[in-house]
């Protein structure tokens, strides 16, 4: 087992391509980590760095505490899943998942022996002498797993490795994973371009973006408290709804309402905001109410167990999930009521979050309780 | 694998499934099966003739008569001059007889089979591989340049390249060229083609030769995904239990079609008569110069027809042995 921790990383392809740009970061022994970003942000990259299989051009990488940044990918131990699985495809299952103990020598009745002991737990008894071509995509992902069990690591690199299976399996294989990780603890630090696999399986996110991390945190305060606009707007189901807004004398307007909402100390007396409230924190009612903004239904989007409706406001677009039960129809003229407590600030230039909150018991705008705004959304989640 | 069992339970009887050129010939069946059942709407037999007749004549013409010819041949005394000439006989093994006991096609045999070993199967096969591996992550422009010369060096004709490697090895090919250019860079006077001729032979065509394998390995190496290369890796393999562990099971295929294609080219190759002749004194007489020297120095065409075919069959069983370790790593 082993922490890892990554300082101010960099680099930079002989093309000229910037992949990673300054990167510090560490993740604790025994944590699951995800490096979650759009394709291109240089999560696979990092995560290829922490490998071995590419050099930093500049940084230092440190895995149980012992500099690894110049050592070879044989002399890290790590294991290494890939989104293809690499599993060889004119070798056993179980000459698979016993390949590293191969290429160290070790005898092979002892091979055999740890091929079905790691293959049972993960329900290859059965395939220990198939061939990779011979098992579904669910068990080449499992035979991938059980190969970089096997391996004895202390530390687990993880590509990808469910984007290849169907949403079904998909599922599955992630609460497998999650389950495997509390069996196990072994540090993992697992690249995805999918934020509800990172939200479900990680202890803590790293949201990439350009080269850059834009936010490091565990996935509630990665999904309640995005630290940026980029943030907002990539992690979520739905996007987040974006409102302008101002703050005039310590009260937040939007569209021309006094919204009960806490403006936030660092904000100023007066100045522009975004503002940043979750879809699924958006109720719609048919009669005003404070804080409600007008607008009318242009889309609606069956969920299954609920509805994802799209309204034209006086800001712009903004979207509301509504329980299957209280679908509205296009054309509709209702009034989104936003959580306003859950609302985020952003500095519309920089994008980046208005942190200050005023203290705890500080007295709130007056003119509604939220919590009595927000009657759908409890359901609606 | 599970398709070609099925094929053989099927007719169990059947010799074709154990011919190595058995599932080549097999498909064939397919196109005309359909083109009866093409029908009405279809060519028809009749159209299908009239368009295999050009090439079917063509081939025969040019293939398949020459080649049956160069069989009665060989049982005949047929020759260019002498009494032979006007009065050809019938000699039935005679010249098999002969090129059995003929210690010079015996020499003849031997050397290509060192040509063929030296020069394709150890120096292209292996050289060209080892190229295509070690250049294999290299993206700068001294990779292209380096593989610009090697392919340029293959497809430039015969006797330009022997011409040059004369001009390299020996010199004394006019008079300003007394001295070969290696000899000249290393100051020394050294008559390769002479002292060393079968060892220059295969230094040639290892040169000339190695960008063939060399690019077919690039393609081969290609179809490696990256990733089990870093699986190897990681876990700690070595290049060479990377080479045997991944690579190698992997273009197996390409190995073996290289090196068959090799080999028969190699076997069959007639530039070593361009560089030495055949000399000095017999030392390169590959079986392709013997044959050459035999029908049209000597003029013992009779003879040197049966030695053709004494070379076909053994073309035929390296590739006969090729195809069947071909076959077999699919089983």
């Amino acid at each position: 087992m082993a922490s890892v921790s990554v300082e101010s990383l960099t680099k930079v392809f002989p093309n000229g391509v910037k992949a990673i740009d300054g990167v510090s970061l560490s993740v604790d022994d025994g944590e699951f980590f995800a490096l979650l970003g759009p394709s291109g942000c240089g999560k696979t990259t990092l995560l290829r760095i922490l490998a071995g299989l590419e050099a930093p051009s500049a940084g230092r990488i440190r895995i149980g505490g012992r500099d690894v940044t110049k050592v070879p990918p044989a002399g890290r131990n790590v294991a290494m899943v890939f989104q293809d699985y690499a599993l060889f495809p004119h070798m056993s299952v179980a000459d698979n998942i016993a390949y590293p103990l191969k290429v160290h020598r070790v005898e092979k009745s002892t091979r055999r022996r740890r091929a079905e002991e790691v293959g049972s737990g993960l329900g290859l008894a059965a395939l220990m002498d198939r061939r990779p071509g011979q098992l579904s995509g669910g068990q080449q992902q499992r035979a991938a797993l059980a190969r970089a069990m096997a391996a004895d690591a202390v530390l687990f690199l993880f590509d990808e490795p469910l984007s290849n299976l169907d949403a079904r399996l998909r599922m599955e294989a992630r609460t497998l994973l999650k389950r495997l990780h509390r069996e196990v603890r072994k540090t993992t630090v697992y690249v995805t371009h999918d934020q509800s696999e990172a939200l479900a399986l990680a202890d803590r996110i790293a949201v990439m973006d350009h080269g850059v991390l834009r936010q490091v945190g565990p996935p509630a305060e990665i999904f309640h408290h995005p630290g940026n606009l980029f943030v907002a707007g990539f992690i979520g189901s739905t996007p987040m709804n974006l409102l302008p807004a101002r703050v005039l004398d310590g009260q937040v307007v939007v569209a021309g309402e006094v919204v009960p909402a806490w403006a936030p100390a660092g904000a100023g007396t007066t100045r522009e905001v975004v503002l940043a409230v979750r879809p699924e924190y958006v109720d719609l009612v048919p009669e005003h109410l404070p804080g409600s903004l007008p607008a009318e239904v242009e889309v609606v989007e069956d969920l299954g167990t609920t509805h994802l409706v799209t309204l034209r406001g006086p800001e712009g677009a903004i979207q509301a999930v509504v329980p299957e039960t209280r679908a509205p129809t296009p054309g509709e003229r209702l009034f989104a009521v936003p959580d306003w407590s859950r609302a985020s600030f952003y500095e519309p230039d920089t994008g980046e979050r208005l942190r200050d909150v005023p203290a705890e018991g500080a007295e709130a705008p007056a003119i509604a309780s939220p919590g009595t705004l927000t009657l759908g959304s409890e359901t609606a989640r | 694998m599970s398709a070609r069992s099925t094929k053989s339970s099927v007719r169990p009887t059947s010799r074709t499934a154990d011919h190595p050129l058995g599932q080549i010939a097999e498909p064939s069946l397919g196109p005309a099966a359909s083109l009866e059942a093409a029908g009405p709407s279809g060519l028809g037999r009749k159209w299908a003739a009239v368009f295999l007749t050009p090439s079917a004549v063509l081939i025969g013409v040019f293939l398949i008569f020459p080649a049956a010819w160069t069989l009665y041949l060989g049982l005949t005394n047929f020759s260019l001059v002498g009494f032979a000439a006007a009065h050809t006989t019938f000699e039935g093994l005679a010249n098999y007889r002969n090129a059995i006991t003929d210690p010079e096609f015996g020499n003849s045999l031997l050397i290509t089979l060192v040509y063929v070993f030296g020069s394709a199967i150890v120096g292209q096969v292996v050289l060209g591989f080892a190229m295509a591996w070690k250049w294999k992550d290299w993206r700068s422009p001294l990779r292209r340049a380096v593989e610009a010369l090697a392919i340029i060096a293959w497809i430039v004709p015969s006797s330009v390249v022997a011409f040059l490697w004369i001009s390299y090895l020996q010199g004394n090919i006019g008079p300003l060229v007394e001295q070969g250019t290696l000899d000249f860079i290393l100051h020394i006077s050294t008559n390769w083609l002479l002292q060393f001729p079968l060892l220059s032979l295969i230094i040639f065509n290892v040169w000339r030769g190695s960008a063939f394998s060399m690019m077919l390995f690039n393609g081969a190496l290609q179809s490696v995904p990256p990733s089990y290369l870093e699986t190897a890796r990681i876990s700690g393999a070595s290049e060479f239990q990377q080479l045997r562990d991944v690579v190698l099971p992997r273009i197996k295929g390409h190995v073996l079609t290289d090196v068959l294609l090799i080999s028969l080219w190699t076997f069959n190759d007639f530039t070593p008569y361009l560089l030495t002749a055949g000399g000095p004194n017999g030392q390169t007489e590959t079986l392709p110069v013997f044959v050459y020297k035999v029908a049209f120095q000597q003029g013992n065409l009779g003879y040197a027809s049966a030695i053709s075919l004494i070379m076909l069959v053994i073309n035929s069983v390296i590739a006969v042995v090729y195809l069947s370790l071909l076959r077999s790593r699919n089983t």
